[in-house]
């Protein structure tokens, strides 16, 4: 993604021009515009021109600029289809009025918002740097689906799912089976060839579970030669072949957890999220009082600066919640500025795309922590809890007393008096 | 135009935009209880302080407040001295009022926990709100009377569910009791809130309050066309048509005496005419234990592959280098199977025995299509384990899987014995093969018989139903007679050999008396052109000209035009056969005639259903789950491959609400963190798309789930509410 202009502060109000220019940049796009932004782009408008020999419709473009009421995003087309009401004065739409726009790779728009947050700001630098780029295919294959995905710097996103009803062996309709398995094959090599691009990706993983693979394999090595696919025949060293137990997108993990794999990948941040949730779960059959789960005991453990690495999935902060965003952002920030290390994405973790905001958070505490850790897990924390912790504390529920026990021995300074 | 819609639109406040749903529940649902939750303890409160409700409901909490006192759960004794004495008494398995809270804010915002029809106690207040949509005739209402003073059919099946998830007899005496007590609560997941945590009851109580309203205007969107998950006509409002009850009848009598003259004729032959029972029958066991050989040495030894074919195996599997695959060959056809000497689907065929017309099931032992082996396992009544006796065999197959993320999963010898349990085979013969390489020693088969039982034991089989035997695929020894080879024959007297054991199983029952339900494994045409749908009934029956309608697929009914059951044609299928149906579009000819699906767009785990009783896709519920060999605790959000009888789907766990106790089904932990090995726990799933489900208590072979994940069976479940 090209940045074209800006002018924002933290916490203030500001704009962005960017271009986005592969089709990860959209998903930032996506992530970026919420309810209530500015968006300024070129669209088109059907007008009535009165020409004196009646009335004619005439397709006209504008730049209009919109105030966003719905984000929809077609990972598949790579666009971002955008409705709001217009704040452009023009003769042609009335302002107010509801217009929608697409926003398009390879072409330029302006976002306003009345409020920066940390995590914005981030995100418009991750996708800016061009250091970060998609940087691995995947073809996940099984007998009759696929998915082709292409795992980024930044985000993993399924381009291409190919489904295929294929015919049992046994029967009248044995016959068939060789017929739909090579139309299946053919599909999903057409979407290989539409959605991998050779000149960004650096290698190719054709996974699945069992033979599927290697069929798809020799089926697409013959096939690039017989249409004469160049990408293909010249990238050859570029494939390799790697183990799934299934199809599905969530499968992904095992392949980029795969060592061979892994070495290529590892400055993206797929890799580095699936290491940290690797980790995470270690950790939970090894020493489950450090491995924080959920947001009541993630912000908690946050709110006393234990934690050292926090995983949280990124729809949380698509949802349309102002005050629930915030919340999270400062989550997020506290742990940074405590020291610790803070991953918004959680793709691997296959929570992504479906559910608005009802994402995961997953927490590592630090060493030290260990014992209050403990605490907190008897505790049972929810999230409601009336968490603040103040100077003084007065608990009547043995639930929170539990949990302020936590925090007091933690130390005096935050909770000065405690009375049960 | 289009400006002026768009500005009426624009009027709609936007607050309301946001979250219609959660709108109109905080309107609904006053006065709001969990403020009343927050006030006072939450076990404290007691029916009699709760808001007024309508009377019925109030009734119902009463009892089963009643009985929750009466049975005495943890949390009802230490709740008065709890807020003046301080940590001591505190148990932490009650819920505390932050529990509660959260419940009813998640419960209200997700706006989904609608009534089930005709199980759960707010079944009335829906019903009567959709009474001008649905109104019940009269039979229906006799009918629900007549359940509602003999609630045996619901209580057994819930009993049931409880056996099969290896749980003990207390909670069965207990699920019965109840549903005497209180015929509209006899639901298991109903019964654990209620029971336990009162608080919860209430919300839940206004909640159906509230969404009374919501399932009336789901009423309003289909008024009478494809059902909503609970518009839909319960599955016991059913009686099946005149005439096909009739036929179902004259057939079952045959059927009987059919049975009873083969145990007094043995030597009636299958070709004689008499109808069989069917008996579906999956071979199960570790990858190259020699299933497939065994089966094409027993399909050889039966008459049933001709010289001509069997000459030809012989002599590629020598030309291809692998002449011990000659038999596996009969069974594994695709030219990547053969190259590779390993099964990848399930093979299915069928042969004869005196008893029964067997549908055999080969399934693949390979690890990564255990997929596809729970497909073909959740078609049969019984099952073949196939364990390799040779040395080391068994105890690849065996082994356990190593913990941790990397961990390897263990043998498939276990993976499929508990798959095989959980996936309702009740019955079992457990084959030991390559024993010719210990010399046929007894010493090894007691061994590896010895090492089983206990695992087999634990996973959920009984003792009585496993028979133990030893035989020899590519030998051909014990197959259809007794052992020729002297080692063997020596101490293998008196024990069946394969066929024998295969007589031995006892058919399943049929639910004929259930609404149709047919899963498709295969989709084709045939050469008619007429689209022909191949699958085992699960429950109903079929006869030429019935109207049957698929799900997920168009909404018209389709008519039955011809049946197939055991290759040869029929004029009735019940339930327990496997069948190939051929259809017709249901108004008679004209528009797309036989054509009107196209093969391509019907996936396997689409469900042929009766069309007043269709079943629903669903994308979130309740499953009852025992969890397995899990590397690392399970947590909500969790990723997991879906398998129920056919289909197969991608899908999350959503919600831990309780850990249960596995004998009596208590709850002992409400909303739990994690799930770790062994546990048995209440999760709410969601699949991405949706599946063709039923509750256990209604059809068993579609109301059972497995969760897998990389490479490995995670858990293992019941369906025990189905929510949207």
């Amino acid at each position: 993604m090209k940045l074209l202009a800006e002018s924002f502060a933290k916490g203030a109000e500001g704009y962005i021009k960017l271009l986005p220019e592969e089709a990860e940049d959209m998903w930032h796009v996506y992530n970026l515009a919420r309810e209530g932004d500015h968006i300024t782009a070129t669209t088109f408008r059907k007008v009535q021109v009165d020409k004196g020999t009646g009335a004619d419709t005439e397709r006209l473009k504008l730049k209009l600029t919109l105030q966003v009421e719905t984000i929809e995003f077609d990972a598949e087309g790579g666009v971002i289809r955008i409705k709001g009401r217009n704040l452009t004065e023009s003769e042609h739409i009335k302002l107010g009025a509801y217009h929608s726009l697409e926003l398009e790779l390879g072409r330029a728009f302006t976002l306003f918002k009345a409020a920066w947050d940390a995590l914005d700001i981030e995100r418009v630098r991750q996708a800016t740097d061009v250091a970060l780029s998609a940087d691995l295919a995947a073809v996940l294959i099984t007998e009759g689906l696929a998915n082709v995905c292409l795992v980024g710097g930044s985000t993993t996103l399924v381009r291409a799912r190919v489904e295929a009803n294929l015919p049992r062996k046994r029967g009248a309709a044995a016959l068939g089976y060789d017929k739909a398995w090579n139309r299946f094959l053919e599909h999903v090599f057409n979407a290989v060839v539409r959605h991998v691009d050779f000149s960004v990706v650096k290698c190719l993983v054709i996974a699945g579970p069992g033979f599927a693979k290697d069929q798809f394999k020799d089926y697409m090595d013959a096939e690039a030669v017989r249409r004469d696919v160049r990408p293909l025949i010249e990238n050859k060293d570029k494939m390799m072949l790697a183990s799934a137990s299934t199809a599905y997108k969530h499968s992904l993990k095992e392949v980029l957890s795969c060592p061979g794999i892994a070495a290529r990948i590892k400055d993206t941040k797929a890799a580095r999220e699936v290491a940290v949730l690797q980790d995470f779960y270690d950790l939970l059959s090894t020493d489950s009082s450090r491995a924080f789960y959920g947001p009541g005991h993630v912000f908690a453990a946050a709110e006393l600066g234990a934690i050292q690495v926090l995983l949280i999935s990124d729809s949380l902060f698509r949802i349309n919640h102002v005050e629930k965003r915030r919340k999270y952002a400062e989550l997020v920030e506290g742990v940074r500025e405590a020291g610790g290390e803070a991953l918004v994405g959680g793709q691997p973790l296959g929570v992504g795309e479906q559910d608005e905001g009802r994402g995961c958070c997953w927490g590592r505490l630090r060493r030290s922590f260990r014992r209050v850790g403990l605490y907190f897990h008897t505790a049972s924390v929810q999230a409601s809890s009336p968490r603040r912790v103040g100077q003084r504390a007065v608990v009547s529920d043995p639930h929170t007393a539990l949990w302020a026990k936590g925090c007091w021995l933690l130390g005096g300074a935050r909770l000065r008096s405690l009375r049960i | 135009m289009g400006q002026q819609t768009y500005r009426i639109l624009s009027y709609y406040p936007i607050l309301s935009t946001i979250k219609p749903a959660r709108c109109c529940f905080s309107l609904a649902a006053k006065p709001d209880p969990s403020i009343k939750a927050l006030q006072q303890p939450a076990y404290l409160v007691t029916p009699h302080l709760a808001p007024k409700k309508a009377p019925q409901q109030q009734q119902q909490q009463q009892q089963s407040s009643a009985k929750a006192t009466a049975a005495t759960v943890p949390g009802a004794a230490p709740d008065g001295g709890s807020t003046s004495s301080g940590l001591e008494p505190f148990r932490f398995d009650t819920p505390s009022p932050d529990d509660v809270v959260r419940g009813a804010q998640e419960r209200r915002g997700g706006a989904i926990p609608l009534p089930q029809p005709s199980t759960s106690a707010a079944a009335a207040p829906s019903l009567s709100a959709n009474k001008n949509f649905l109104r019940p005739s009269p039979m229906m209402q006799q009918q629900r009377q007549q359940q509602q003073q003999t609630p045996g059919i619901g209580a057994e099946a819930a009993a049931d569910g409880v056996a099969a998830l290896s749980l003990g007899p207390s909670e069965i005496a207990q699920v019965s009791s109840e549903a005497g007590a209180s015929p509209a609560s006899s639901h298991g997941a109903a019964r654990h809130h209620q029971h336990h945590h009162h608080a919860h009851g209430h919300e839940r109580a206004g909640a159906s309050v509230g969404s009374s309203g919501n399932s009336h205007s789901n009423a309003l969107e289909h008024p009478g066309g494809l059902h909503g998950l609970h518009t839909r006509r319960a599955v016991k409002e059913y009686v099946m048509e005149a005439d096909l009850e009739r036929e179902v009848e004259a057939a079952a009598v045959a059927e009987a005496a059919a049975s009873n003259n083969v145990d007094s004729i043995p030597s009636a032959s299958s070709s004689s005419g008499v109808p069989l029972s069917p008996l579906h029958l999956v071979v199960l066991g570790h990858v190259d234990a020699g299933k497939s050989s065994l089966m094409g040495r027993l399909l050889h030894e039966l008459g049933l592959v001709s010289a001509r074919d069997d000459h030809k195996f012989q002599r590629d599997a020598a030309a291809a280098g692998k002449g011990s695959f000659a038999w596996a060959w009969v069974l594994d056809e695709r030219p990547e199977e053969r190259e590779r000497g390993v099964t990848v689907d399930v093979a299915m065929t069928r042969f004869n025995t005196r008893r029964f017309a067997v549908t055999l099931l080969d399934a693949p032992g390979h690890r990564d299509f255990v997929p596809n082996m729970i497909a073909g396992a959740a078609q049969a009544d019984a099952a073949l384990l196939l364990v390799d006796g040779s040395p080391g065999g068994f105890e690849a197959g065996f082994s356990e899987g190593t913990g941790g993320l990397h961990g390897t999963p263990g043998g498939q010898t276990r993976e499929h014995a508990v798959l095989a349990r959980s996936l309702g085979i009740e019955q079992m013969a457990v084959v030991i093969s390559k024993l010719d390489t210990v010399g046929y020693d007894k010493a090894r088969f007691d061994t590896i018989r010895a090492a089983l039982l206990p695992y087999l034991k634990s996973v959920g089989f009984k003792e009585s139903s496993l028979q133990w035997l030893p035989a020899s695929g590519p030998l051909g020894e014990n197959l259809v007679g007794p052992p020729q080879d002297p080692n063997l024959a020596a101490w293998w007297t008196s024990g069946p050999h394969v066929v024998g054991a295969i007589d031995a199983f006892n058919p399943r029952e049929r639910a004929t008396s259930k609404p149709l339900r047919m899963p498709i494994t295969d989709v084709f045409k045939s050469k008619t052109g007429a689209i022909v749908l191949g699958g085992k009934v699960e429950g109903g029956a079929l006869k030429p000209g019935s109207k049957v309608v698929l799900v997920p697929g168009p909404s018209q009914p389709f008519s039955v035009r011809s049946l197939e059951a055991s290759g040869s044609p029929t004029h009735l299928v019940r339930a327990g056969d496997s069948v190939e149906v051929a259809l017709v579009a249901g108004h008679g000819g004209g528009a797309g005639g036989g054509g009107a699906i196209d093969p391509s767009n019907v996936a396997a785990g689409a469900v042929l259903c009766h069309p007043d009783f269709p079943a629903v896709l669903v994308t979130r519920f309740e499953l009852r789950v025992v969890v397995l060999d899990v590397p690392v605790p399970l947590l909500r959000g969790h990723v997991v491959t879906l398998h129920a009888h056919v289909a197969r789907e991608e899908g999350h766990i959503t919600a831990l609400l309780a850990t249960l106790d596995p004998r009596t089904g208590d709850v002992i932990k409400s909303r739990p963190r994690c799930l770790t090995k062994g546990q048995t726990a209440l999760v709410e799933v969601t699949a991405v798309r949706g599946l063709v489900l039923e509750e256990y208590a209604d059809y068993r072979a579609l109301g059972r789930v497995a969760l897998r994940e990389g490479g490995r069976t995670l858990a293992v479940g019941i369906v025990t509410r189905l929510l949207e």
